[in-house]
């Protein structure tokens, strides 16, 4: 391990660090604009540039790997000359246009030049302008915020997989732009708007929404597929105004793919429910949770009272936390006593003929079916699964059904049976076909809006914190249970998510290790079968 | 008159063609050197000679071979570097167009000193005629076996490829003729790794100058101390001094490195036209800081002009007599490297451009008191920051120009005009 000095702090580091790096373990940040660490250095903006005694140069620090005895200065008079220098030639040709740009308050020029305090321009010439270039529907790229770091081209090459950018002209006439004039295509392209240093590539989606701080931040984790990718949930006004990737070298080091980042908007939709349905005379119309819980709990109970306990079935869901899982088996077993119990159909969807690098994205379209799975959402001994209970539904054997987060009345076979039920219970975001046909429907919390957690397909657990209020009336799913639950004869009395965890730890052996504190940091791989 | 060596051929009728050259000794010093050396003792040999690059730096060409890894399970190449592109120069021009096979010998020489089988002539695309001369000479050499297998019996095998450039000024910087050598936009690499190391195709790589390639069927066959006793100490051999602007007989002068700059302005290129009087040279081709009428008493060689601030580069002197407007040639030189700067690192994209605008302000009579205090700071800015060496080339010899002319600049400004138009 070499050993070096770093404005006179001494460091070891191992072979091969660069300056950048071993600086950065000393909590000394030298400014870097083209430098990613996910990316390989390139040396091009010349910021990182520091002094190395008994070397007559200044030397890019992101790509210059340390060696014995190296002293280094990242502060001398000599490296901010040269460091102002450099900021200096990026803002020439940079509109200042801070006021109406995305990337203010999150833009590492804007973060450079106030910590030089470069207060006035030298330049009085015309500012170049170069020709505009499309990247397509999902990024916006103004070319005058552009520094020609090539991060966004790096990113599409190593990391995306696809080349779908490149540097066109040179010298002062470069421009970022895409090839051929074809869009950008890759499944990971908003990444760009994160790794993009200025505002140069932005999202149109999220663009003009709101000054960035005032966004309030939650972690939280992906819903979109089963590889739970680690988020932030940024909102405002009880509003998700953008998602992004939150640093997880387990999971999805510092990316995630275009599905998570823009297919937030389900969450503020409209159409979402927002108050408890309740069918009369073969309408579904608004209620309140009391009227609604009642109805509930009745209809089921007469079923059972009539027909038993195996006349009824369960329809769990892999878009629910493990907890809401947990507490819908829990009261099917332990409160209806039924082991009729299975996973709502999860879409599945690989795209073999991609030519990019679908590094992230998992065919399974729902976040949490292994963890759905461990919850016990699985049928019992001598007991239906999905297909045997619509069969039996269809037959009269089942006479209804609890269904939460799911749809099985798009399944041929399904929607038939679920029309000869004697009575139904759906707990949805939406009004879906399935919930259409329902006697009561119950409006539930999407995963911005409860705590919990969810198991990804290689089974680390991971925790999602609450961001927004559930919308309308809407509650989380668990709590639902709880409350039906009770007003069956059982006594769930969970004060919080956090409290079914802990029951999940003692009674699930593969979750003994699992704790809210271990699923906050990094999450917890589960031990496997 | 002085011993040429890599322009000894050059008025000979015919001296393109293997006959002629044969006729005058060509390839007997491949016959000594692959009968005669091991590859260790040519490197030896060339290091004992003083040898320095021909091409700007003025690296010892030897010690730039012993830099190859002496084990390595990959392939060594020979790039000898023909994209003769630097403002002034047209030196290699006439190795290239009248001795091919001199150059061509050189090559050999050298591929078998390194351990290379496989070597590259990188040429601007602009010399056409130059390629034309050079595959010619190539397929002669094949003919007769001094390329392909078993190189005059002795064992060596030799491929030698010409590659055309297409009109890159910075495709001369070693590391970016490398990128368009593999098929790739021509853009200087990072260093380190430095191309002995990892160069072309990833492999350990030597880049000569068409001069430095030329010098070495000499070094073989007259031996290193005869060549060290050319020229000075640590500065030996000839040079090739291609001399343009106010003179004249421009041309090219192979003459001892060390020969004073008065001596090859005024007796060799025969002076300055009208007996007007010198105003200003650029020693080693446009890159490099101007010497005023002062200093021409210098010796034209690698540490002489280095003591003056500026270098040899290439050996282009380019001569302005008084009639020069300085204001227009730093313009004129500003635009030429702003034009063809890759545009990949900050302080040469924007630096370069930035001082076109403010150099054709003042042309145009529009400059303020601050712009050239202005212009040298950017130039400090650029300077040693850059990615490749080509910011560098940009600023070093408009820093110097505006140092050494400054008065010249404030007249600009303070007359609005060009005073001397």
């Amino acid at each position: 391990m070499p050993k070096l000095v770093i404005d006179g702090r001494e460091i070891s580091v191992p072979e091969g660090t660069t300056i950048l790096r071993a600086a950065e373990r000393l909590g000394i940040e030298i400014p870097h604009l083209c430098y990613h660490p996910k990316l390989p250095p390139v040396g091009l903006c010349r910021l990182c540039l520091v002094e190395v005694e008994k070397n007559p140069k200044l030397q890019a620090s992101c790509s210059t790997p340390v060696a014995e005895g190296m002293v280094i200065h990242t502060e001398s008079e000599r490296v901010l000359k040269a460091r102002r220098g450099v900021l200096e030639f990026l803002m020439l040709n940079h509109p200042p246009d801070c006021t109406i740009c995305d990337k203010a308050g999150e833009c590492k020029p804007q973060e450079y030049v106030f910590q030089c305090g470069i207060a006035e321009s030298r330049f009085i010439e015309t500012k170049r302008v170069n020709p505009p270039q499309d990247f397509g529907d999902k990024l916006v790229f103004r070319v005058d915020r552009c520094i020609l770091c090539q991060r966004c081209v790096q990113f599409c090459r190593e990391i995306a997989g696809m080349e779908e950018l490149g540097v066109f002209n040179r010298g002062g006439r470069s421009v970022i732009g895409t090839f051929r004039g074809k869009p950008v295509e890759n499944k990971y392209s908003g990444n760009m708007i994160d790794i993009c240093p200025t505002g140069a590539i932005t999202s149109r989606d999220f663009r003009f929404k709101s000054r960035v701080w005032n966004l309030t931040m939650v972690p939280s984790i992906c819903p979109r597929c089963s590889n739970g990718c680690n988020i932030f949930i940024e909102f405002k006004d009880n509003k998700i105004l953008r998602i992004r990737p939150r640093d997880n070298e387990q999971v999805n080091q510092c990316w995630i793919c275009d599905e998570g980042r823009f297919g937030h908007h389900f969450v503020n939709s409209l159409d979402r429910l927002t108050t408890p349905l309740i069918k009369n005379g073969g309408k579904l119309s608004p209620t309140s949770w009391e009227e609604a819980l009642g109805r509930a709990a009745e209809g089921l109970g007469r079923v059972i009272a009539n027909y038993g306990a195996e006349s009824l079935g369960g329809i769990g869901s892999a878009w629910c936390t493990n907890e809401d899982d947990y507490v819908f088996q829990k009261f099917l077993r332990e409160v209806v006593r039924t082991g009729n119990i299975d996973l709502g159909k999860i879409r599945e969807e690989k795209d073999e003929s991609y030519p990019g690098n679908d590094f992230l994205i998992q065919p399974e379209k729902a976040p949490n079916r292994r963890g759905a799975e461990e919850m016990g959402i699985s049928p019992g001994e001598d007991c239906r699964d999905r297909e045997g209970m619509f069969k039996e539904a269809a037959g009269g054997k089942i006479k209804a059904f609890l269904i939460i987060g799911s749809n099985p009345a798009k399944e041929t076979g399904a929607r038939e049976a679920l029309a000869k039920v004697e009575f139904l219970v759906v707990q949805d975001l939406f009004l879906t076909d399935t919930a259409k046909q329902a006697d009561v429907v119950l409006p539930a919390a999407s995963y911005a809006e409860k705590e919990g957690s969810f198991t990804n397909f290689r089974g680390r657990v991971q925790w999602l914190n609450r961001a927004l209020r559930p919308r309308g009336e809407a509650r989380p799913d668990w709590k639902i249970i709880c409350e039906l639950a009770n007003r069956m004869g059982g006594d769930f009395s969970y004060p919080g998510a956090q409290e079914i965890l802990k029951e999940i730890a003692e009674k699930i052996p593969a979750y003994r290790e699992v704790s809210l504190e271990k699923l906050r940091a990094d999450g917890i791989l589960i031990s496997t079968k | 008159m002085t011993e040429k060596i890599v322009l000894k051929n050059i008025d000979i009728p015919g001296s393109e063609t293997i006959e002629v050259y044969l006729s005058h000794g060509g390839y007997q010093a491949l016959e000594k050197a692959l009968s005669g050396f091991q590859p260790a003792e040519l490197i030896e040999e060339v290091k004992k000679s003083g040898l320095r690059g021909r091409g700007g730096a003025g690296f010892p060409a030897g010690v730039k071979w012993g830099f190859l890894p002496k084990q390595t399970d990959k392939p060594i190449y020979l790039v000898c570097n023909a994209d003769e592109g630097e403002p002034g120069t047209f030196k290699d021009r006439y190795i290239i167009e009248k001795d091919p096979h001199l150059l061509i010998e050189g090559i050999i020489i050298s591929s078998y000193a390194i351990g290379a089988h496989q070597a590259y002539i990188y040429i601007r695309g602009e010399f056409v005629k130059g390629a034309g001369v050079l595959e010619k000479a190539i397929a002669e050499a094949y003919k007769k076996g001094y390329l392909g297998k078993n190189i005059l019996n002795r064992g060596f095998d030799l491929d030698l490829c010409l590659h055309r450039g297409a009109g890159s000024y910075v495709c001369g910087e070693e590391t970016a003729l490398l990128e368009s050598l593999e098929g790739n936009r021509g853009n200087p690499r990072l260093k380190p790794p430095f191309p002995a190391s990892v160069g072309l195709f990833q492999s350990p790589t030597v880049i000569n100058n068409v001069e430095t390639l030329a010098n070495i069927p000499a070094i073989v066959m007259k031996g290193a101390e005869w060549f060290a006793g050319i020229g000075k100490k640590g500065n030996t051999g000839t040079k090739i001094f291609a001399v343009s602007g106010h003179v004249n007989r421009p041309g090219v002068y192979e003459l001892p490195l060390g020969t004073p700059l008065r001596e090859l302005i005024y007796q060799e290129a025969g002076g300055i036209p009208e007996d007007k009087k010198l105003k200003a040279v650029m020693p080693g081709g446009s890159s490099t800081p101007v010497i005023t009428v002062d200093e021409i008493d210098v010796d034209m060689d690698f540490d002489s002009l280095a003591a003056l601030g500026t270098m040899l580069g290439s050996g282009a002197v380019i001569v302005m007599d008084e009639s020069t407007c300085m204001v227009r040639t730093t313009r004129r030189l500003a635009g030429f490297y702003a034009h063809e700067s890759c545009g990949q690192c900050t302080p040469c994209r924007e630096g370069v451009p930035w001082m076109v605008t403010i150099l054709e302000r003042i042309e145009k009579g529009e400059g303020r008191e601050e712009d050239p205090d202005l212009i040298l700071d950017i130039c400090d800015n650029i300077k040693g920051i850059t990615l490749c060496p080509l910011g560098d080339a940009a600023a070093m010899p408009i820093e110097s120009i505006v140092r050494k002319f400054r008065e010249e600049f404030e007249d600009h400004i303070r007359e609005g005009r060009c005073p001397s138009s």
